[in-house]
């Protein structure tokens, strides 16, 4: 049991509750009374003690913030899944910030987007980033565009966090499907030797130091390779980068290299791309 | 964002509901969006509110409260945990407390809100979030086995003389 004697200080004054302790530090008590307390707190090591724990306590909470995302179940990604995309055919239909195909958009000529209706263009590029966002954000539910298609079973196959196999994808389902399931995926395949790795990026253009945010083995068009997911430096926006097994610095192997999602430069910053 | 729906809504199924009206939400608001601002700021955000809006929705409903947490809850021993331990146990301790001191927290000290922010969210004074916070850290200082002698912090006699000098000027309700 604390001494409560000793804990009141020199003064007599009875200790200082947790209660008011709590208050203190979470600065809900006003500056005079503030100013009162704080003398006596500094006299009290038991005092001390507990503002201490309560700074303790934030700093576990905060540690919670930086867990890493538990897969989503299944049957969950699959109700998401298909919750967006009824939305996304729903506006579709209605004429409502028309969804297009990412790579459609993206290799549509800068000169017509520059000449669009600009609110019609920033919701039209808005709601195309977002899907980029969802999709990599939740990284279980594929979010499934219009005219692009997608596999059902690789969403349920994704989202159980099952380890998958060699996925077999075309290159029109790469920007999709491909990203849903390789982002925080790390099976480099034969690339998993770093210097290689790196000389591999090097040979296909990119900087050999980064570490890409997913990578994972698919069959593309029918010829096996690894998937790369690099950063862009854009928000929202990913280089897919696949190589062959032989990829190396002398030889860069490219099976396919695609920049998806991102917020066009009607309502991002400045870009040089 | 599954994450942050799911210890902002504790129960799976209600965090994938929430998720989804979130993000039916940010299609159909897309157009509110500001360019400066992170995209994934501001869908966190909309997720949060989704979770918020959910939660207020259910308790409007008649349910049966959470027990609130007795002084006389073992602590934990920290020495022996690992950090995957530690967290578990921090979310569980987090779960335990009242909703009304767990949402500030979790915006606050988990979600890296500001108090400004988080009274907004939570549609509470600012001091109203302040004291909530406080008096969901202090039980979870003792639930996390921070407090060295929690049996002799919890619930001294001189709290009501202390709380009874303080609550005229305390703004806002915190018990």
């Amino acid at each position: 049991m604390t001494d409560m004697q000793q804990r009141g200080g020199t003064s007599g004054e009875p200790p200082l509750s947790l209660d008011v302790l709590a208050d203190l530090h979470a600065g809900v008590v006003p500056d005079d009374v503030a100013a009162r307390l704080w003398p006596r707190v500094r006299a009290d090591p038991d005092a001390g003690a507990t503002l201490a724990a309560l700074d303790a306590t934030r700093v576990d909470l905060a540690g919670l913030g930086n867990v890493p995302a538990p897969a989503m179940p299944a049957q969950f990604a699959a109700r998401l899944d298909a919750a967006i995309n009824a939305e996304v055919r729903a506006r579709a239909a209605a004429g409502v910030a028309p969804v297009v195909d990412l790579n459609a958009a993206r290799d549509r000529p800068r000169r017509a987007r520059a000449n669009r209706d600009p609110r019609k263009s920033r919701r039209l590029a808005l709601t195309a980033g977002l899907v980029g966002v969802a999709a990599a954000v939740i990284g279980a539910a594929i979010v499934v565009l219009p005219g692009l298609g997608s596999n059902p079973s690789t969403s349920q196959q994704n989202a159980g966090g099952a380890p998958s196999s060699q996925l077999s994808v075309n290159s029109g389902q790469l920007g999709s499907v491909a990203l849903a399931q390789a982002l925080h995926k790390s099976d480099y395949g034969p690339l998993s030797n770093p210097p290689q790795l790196a000389g591999c990026l090097k040979a296909n253009g990119q900087d050999p130091n980064q570490k890409p945010i997913g990578a994972m083995q698919i069959n593309l068009d029918g010829k096996p390779g690894t998937l790369l997911v690099l950063t862009t430096g854009q928000l929202a926006q990913y280089r897919l980068l696949v190589v062959g097994p032989t990829c190396s610095a002398t030889s860069p192997s490219t099976l396919a290299n695609q920049v998806i999602g991102g917020i066009p430069t009607s309502i991002s910053a400045p870009t040089t791309h | 964002m599954w994450a942050v729906a799911l210890r902002t809504m504790r129960d799976p199924e209600e965090a994938a509901d929430a998720l989804q009206e979130a993000f039916i939400s940010a299609f159909r608001a897309a157009a509110s969006f500001r360019a400066e601002s992170q995209v994934t700021t501001w869908l966190h955000r909309i997720v949060v509110n989704a979770c918020l809006d959910r939660i207020r929705r259910r308790q409007a409903r008649p349910t049966v409260p959470l027990p609130e947490t007795g002084p006389g809850e073992p602590v934990v021993d920290r020495d022996a945990m690992s950090d995957r331990e530690t967290r578990l146990i921090v979310a569980e301790a987090l779960a335990s407390l009242p909703e009304e001191q767990r949402l500030p927290i979790l915006l606050l000290d988990v979600e890296g809100y500001s108090v400004a922010e988080a009274a907004r969210m939570l549609g509470i004074a600012e001091g109203t979030v302040k004291s909530r916070c406080a008096r969901g850290r202090a039980k979870l200082a003792k639930l996390l086995g921070h407090l060295r002698n929690p049996s002799a912090d919890a619930n001294v006699p001189v709290e009501q003389a202390d709380a009874a000098r303080i609550r005229p000027t305390r703004r806002g309700e915190g018990r």
